[in-house]
């Protein structure tokens, strides 16, 4: 042994490959439920879920800039908005079909990420955040403002995406499907690149920014690519709801704050830097008001309220953050004999 | 060797916003060289370090390996080569062992850099045996061990060393120093090393030089500092045990104690 | 090592996917049918506009059993908006008024209603939700156009009755391809008209100007004052309009006084009412003020400093409540005992109790209680009187009409009393089957 060192060496191999295939299962599991929702429940269930999927798009990009990249934005509601708007448009007004104007809703965004992502590099943290909102502010004006083209308050109607004739699906289950497809699609490109060169460079980047820079990593490049990125993921998101909700308007609450402010919940809630933390987060910001309204509409807002804040006080790493942990605990609790031999008859040379 | 010295400065000046630390420094550190700065807290020695990675404003002559520094950005010096071990380690305790060390790697190709990983495991057999274990979770000397093995994934051409003892135990830090040793004369890495710990720098330097007030000396061999008693009180400290050290006809001193010893328990 | 070592392998768990959906696509899902119409006794015939042929997925009578009639409701409960749910509230209690003396011919009507916060996702969500989980029979009182029109291609297609529920500024076109649809409120075209034909025609009035919110609201009521205005000889001499997040309206309010108007007509709703008769006041300029009804309730006119507000000219449809008219004592009798926490003085109440007259009117009348004899219930009222409406005010509708009130009367308002009077001269408007003409 070179150096004296105090703390105890814990290698829990064995621990940590059962719980690869645990989470392996888990996570099969989880994919094959929701790929039978539509096939089981009524189709405003199915669409009330549609739109979970479609909410934890522009949540899984923010997870990106903000959980991994440590980039405060509350600006992902005007991506999502430009992509749903251009959906909407080119659907509605030039006969395209909505995958047609899919590479268009995420590229549009995409551009206008990466512009945003330059003043980060200066302008930084809660300032940053505050820019951001203020673009979230005013994007519904914007819209209004060119209401000819956008269809303002009384919105612009498109027809929703129809399953082809062969695949014997409704609407709604359709929609649900292609909704789930690109977000797996997007978590997978996400995990890849949260666990390699990228998210490496990003986690170093929030951890200390100087130390990275000093290792190489381009810190501007890094910014600017994620920010774009993110914003791309958004742009997906608004182009699956326009496609599958079929009308959008500057009253609809997910291209304004409120849909800025939901994102950032879900991503809080789910667990910051967590894969599947916007998922799960998704899901509650997206179900729970609406279980909790019909039990008391003015109530529902405050419970709600609350509950965020118990979260985020109790599971600073989210609920994904927070099952992990006591998944750990527990598998630890069950293998440990095994992984102690092990570890030792492993750790020998 | 090339004609140039890896690293020239000439009339350097540094400084945080209109506050100015550093004043015409000048400095040279040839090719497979260890240059120990020494010199009282807040003289400047971190900031000095900082101007040459790029991270604090600076005016001045750089260059590195006879190729101006000027226009070259934080994370373009590390391509050139130039690696960096901040103080207090700067470790990224979110990202495990290895993960650490494949960011030190970032600019190379990740087949590459994971190559080397083992490479670095021997020699800090430590870091191998918690490669999945998150960085903040490990202790100041691991932490620091992981800063240097970091760095080394860049395959630097020149290492800066930022008070590498800071808050380690006398022991753990002895072990350090003995490893860096083992660097520079196993790989003839070159290092310019800040430390407060001066015996056991000096220890692996070929020359020194002092920092006071933003002003920089002039190159002292390590026979110019031990015949100078003045050096010796104020840089080396009353802890100094003079016989710990011996001087190498090379002007590298290794340690008598466990220079040669092995890297595995 | 957290997040690291979960979910390794995606790639097969997609192809797992795949192979799923083409075992799940030869299933698919059946539906459930409801089962024949429902006759009713005090039914009146009229003229089968929309026919059980002209729907898919067509379901007669969900909702309907021997003794009830399930309506549903999207409207804002909670928010900023909340207020404007207020009117649900008003309906809501004239249909538990209404089940007291028996329902319709014996059927009590259940209101289920759920909060949007005025956007149209959870509107069309709520509305989805009310008619699979609750089976309701109809939708009533969506209080938001682009919540309306959320669902409305759905509803058409699938011929379920949307009434009194906000459509007020759609077009033509738009209300000819959802005959579904019946408006709530008058169209905001129509009213833009009746404001400005007051001004032009009974004042005499020559040079008006008009500030408009933007949007689909404003835009359509600005259309009804220009054809007014220019049927009676007038000039719009300026037209200028603001967002509604906009801080001030002074530069409008400047470049308005400077056209050299006598009138001026105020499109708006909300705070921003009150904000622009204060910042004309302020300016110096005496213009003759008439404003939309979205303005005109009196908690938002008192906002304002009265010497701004006070002579305003205004409209409603549904009747000023007064002390000794008996509609108005039954009207705050019946919100005081089923809305206890309501405020009855808000027009928005009113309005409420009145649609649900109306919609009542519309199940009363048709001859059968199934959907398609319901939307032609809905086009075929010919002159139906609403006890809370204005007197003289009836409800019309017909194949290309489905407006029931398009008639106004015109109001001032006295600043001092905080209160709304009818004018004497030329007090009501009808425009009965003219919304064509605002385009």
């Amino acid at each position: 042994m070179t150096m004296p060192l105090s703390a105890p060496a814990v290698a829990p191999v064995v621990a940590a490959r059962t719980r690869v295939r645990i989470g392996y299962l888990l996570v099969l599991a989880a994919i094959l439920a929701a790929a039978v929702v539509p096939f089981l429940a009524p189709p405003y269930v199915v669409q009330n879920y549609t739109r979970v999927l479609i909410v934890a798009l522009p949540t899984v990009g923010l997870n990106l800039l903000t959980g991994y990249g440590g980039v405060i934005s509350l600006g992902q509601s005007v991506f999502f908005g430009l992509g749903a708007y251009v959906t909407a448009i080119l659907v509605a007004d030039h006969g395209w079909a909505w995958w047609q104007t899919l590479p268009l809703a995420v590229a549009l965004p995409l551009a206008a990420g990466v512009l945003i992502g330059i003043p980060s590099l200066r302008i930084r943290g809660v300032y940053f955040a505050i820019v951001t909102l203020v673009l979230a502010a005013w994007f519904p004006n914007v819209i209004q403002r060119f209401n000819e083209t956008t269809g303002g308050n009384q919105g612009k109607s498109l027809t929703v995406m129809q399953a082809p004739g062969w695949l014997g699906l409704a609407q709604d289950q359709y929609g649900y499907l292609v909704s789930l497809c690109f977000l797996l699609l997007v978590l997978l490109l996400l995990r890849n690149l949260a666990r390699g060169r990228t998210g490496r460079a990003l986690t170093a980047m929030r951890d200390n920014e100087v130390a990275a820079a000093t290792q190489g990593v381009d810190v501007a490049r890094t910014k600017i690519y994620v920010s774009g990125l993110s914003a791309a993921a958004a742009g997906l998101g608004g182009c699956l709801y326009a496609a599958t909700q079929g009308i959008v308007s500057s009253e609809t609450a997910y291209f304004t704050v409120v849909g800025a402010i939901e994102f950032l919940a879900a991503m809080v809630i789910g667990g910051a830097g967590t894969v599947l933390g916007p998922i799960v987060g998704a899901l509650v910001t997206e179900r729970l008001p609406v279980l909790l309204s019909d039990v008391d509409p003015q109530l529902a807002v405050a419970a709600y309220g609350v509950l965020l804040i118990v979260v985020v006080r109790v599971m600073p790493a989210g609920l994904v953050g927070f099952a992990t942990t006591l998944a750990r605990r527990l598998t630890a609790r069950v293998t440990q004999h095994h992984t102690t031999v092990n570890a030792r008859n492993e750790g020998k040379p | 060797m090339t004609a140039h010295p890896l690293l020239e400065v000439r009339e350097l000046s540094a400084g945080y916003g209109s506050t100015t630390v550093l004043r015409d420094v000048e400095l040279r550190i040839d090719a497979g060289e260890v240059v120990v700065l020494l010199g009282p807290n807040g003289a400047g020695k971190t900031t000095l370090l900082r101007a040459l990675t790029g991270s604090v404003r600076a005016h001045g002559d750089l260059r590195f390996a006879g190729a101006s520094l000027a226009r070259t950005t934080t994370d373009g010096r590390a391509r050139l080569g130039i690696a960096h071990v901040p103080q207090g380690r700067g470790t990224f305790t979110d990202l495990t062992v290895e993960e650490n060390l494949l960011v030190g790697g970032y600019t190379r190709r990740d087949r590459e850099a994971r190559a080397d990983l083992d490479r670095w495991y021997d020699f800090f057999p430590r870091l191998g045996e918690r490669r999945h274990q998150l960085a903040g979770s490990m202790s100041g000397g691991e932490q620091q061990m992981l800063a240097v093995a970091r760095a080394l994934m860049l395959r630097p051409r020149l290492l800066l060393l930022d008070e590498p003892s800071l808050g380690l135990a006398p022991v753990v830090t002895q072990a350090l120093f003995r490893q860096l040793g083992r660097l520079s004369t196993e790989t003839a890495l070159t290092m310019l090393v800040v430390e407060q710990a001066a015996h056991l720098a000096l220890g692996i330097a070929s020359r020194a030089y002092t920092l006071t007030h933003g002003t920089i000396s002039a190159p002292l061999s390590p026979q110019d500092l031990a015949d100078q008693e003045e050096l010796r009180r104020v840089y080396l400290g009353a802890a100094h045990a003079a016989g710990q050290a011996q001087t190498t006809t090379k002007g590298r001193t290794a340690w008598t104690s466990s220079s040669n010893g092995s890297s595995t328990a | 090592m957290s997040r690291r070592n979960s979910n390794r392998q995606l790639v097969p768990l997609t192809w797992c996917l795949a192979g799923l959906l083409l075992v799940a696509a030869c299933g698919g899902r059946g539906s459930d049918a409801d089962t024949g119409g429902v006759k009713n006794d005090s039914g009146v015939k009229v003229a089968q506009v929309v026919k059980k042929d002209d729907c898919t997925g067509y379901q007669a009578s969900p909702g309907i059993s021997d003794d009830e009639i399930k309506l549903g409701s999207s409207y804002p409960d909670s928010g900023p908006l909340a207020s404007i749910g207020e009117t649900n509230k008003g309906m809501e209690s004239y249909f538990k008024h209404l089940n007291e003396s028996g329902g319709i011919n014996g059927r009590k009507i259940t209101l289920i209603g759920k909060d949007d916060q005025y956007d149209p996702t959870k509107a069309s969500a709520n509305v989805n939700e009310l008619l699979q989980k609750d089976r309701v029979f109809a939708i009533v009182g969506v209080q938001s156009t682009t919540g309306t029109m959320a669902v409305w291609d759905q509803l058409a297609r699938e011929c379920v009755p949307i009434l009194e529920s906000t459509i007020s500024s759609a077009t033509r076109d738009q209300r000819a391809a959802h005959r579904n649809a019946i408006d709530g409120l008058v169209p905001y075209a129509s009213e833009g008209y009746a404001l400005a034909g007051y001004l032009t025609k009974t004042l005499g009035e020559k040079k008006v100007a008009v500030i408009t919110q933007d949007g689909s609201f404003g835009d359509a009521a600005a259309r009804g004052v220009e054809r007014a205005i220019e049927e009676n000889g007038g000039k719009l001499v300026a037209h200028e309009s603001f967002q509604v997040t906009d801080p001030t309206v002074r530069s409008q309010v400047t470049t308005l006084k400077a056209s050299g108007a006598d009138a001026l007509v105020v499109i708006a709703a909300g705070t921003k009412c009150p904000q622009i008769f204060d910042t004309v006041a302020a300016s110096g300029w005496k213009p003759t003020i008439a404003t939309t009804f979205t303005c005109s309730n009196t908690t938002l006119m008192g906002l304002a400093k009265p010497a701004s507000t006070d002579g305003i000219i205004s409209d409603g449809w549904v009747r000023v409540r007064t002390a000794d008219d008996p509609e108005s004592k039954t009207f705050l009798d019946a919100v005081k005992k089923y809305a206890p926490g309501v405020n009855a003085s808000s027009e928005n109440v009113a309005i409420g109790w009145a649609q649900g007259q109306i919609v009542a009117a519309i199940l009363e009348r048709a001859t059968e209680l199934t959907r398609v004899g319901v939307i032609n219930s809905a086009l075929g009222l010919d002159g139906v009187a609403v006890p809370m409406a204005v007197d003289g005010v009836k409800a019309s509708t017909s194949a290309d009409d489905s407006a029931p009130i398009e008639s106004v009367q015109i109001r001032t308002f006295d600043s001092a009393a905080g209160a709304w009077t009818p004018v004497t001269t030329d007090a009501l408007v009808d425009m009965t089957g003219k919304l064509g003409d605002f385009e």
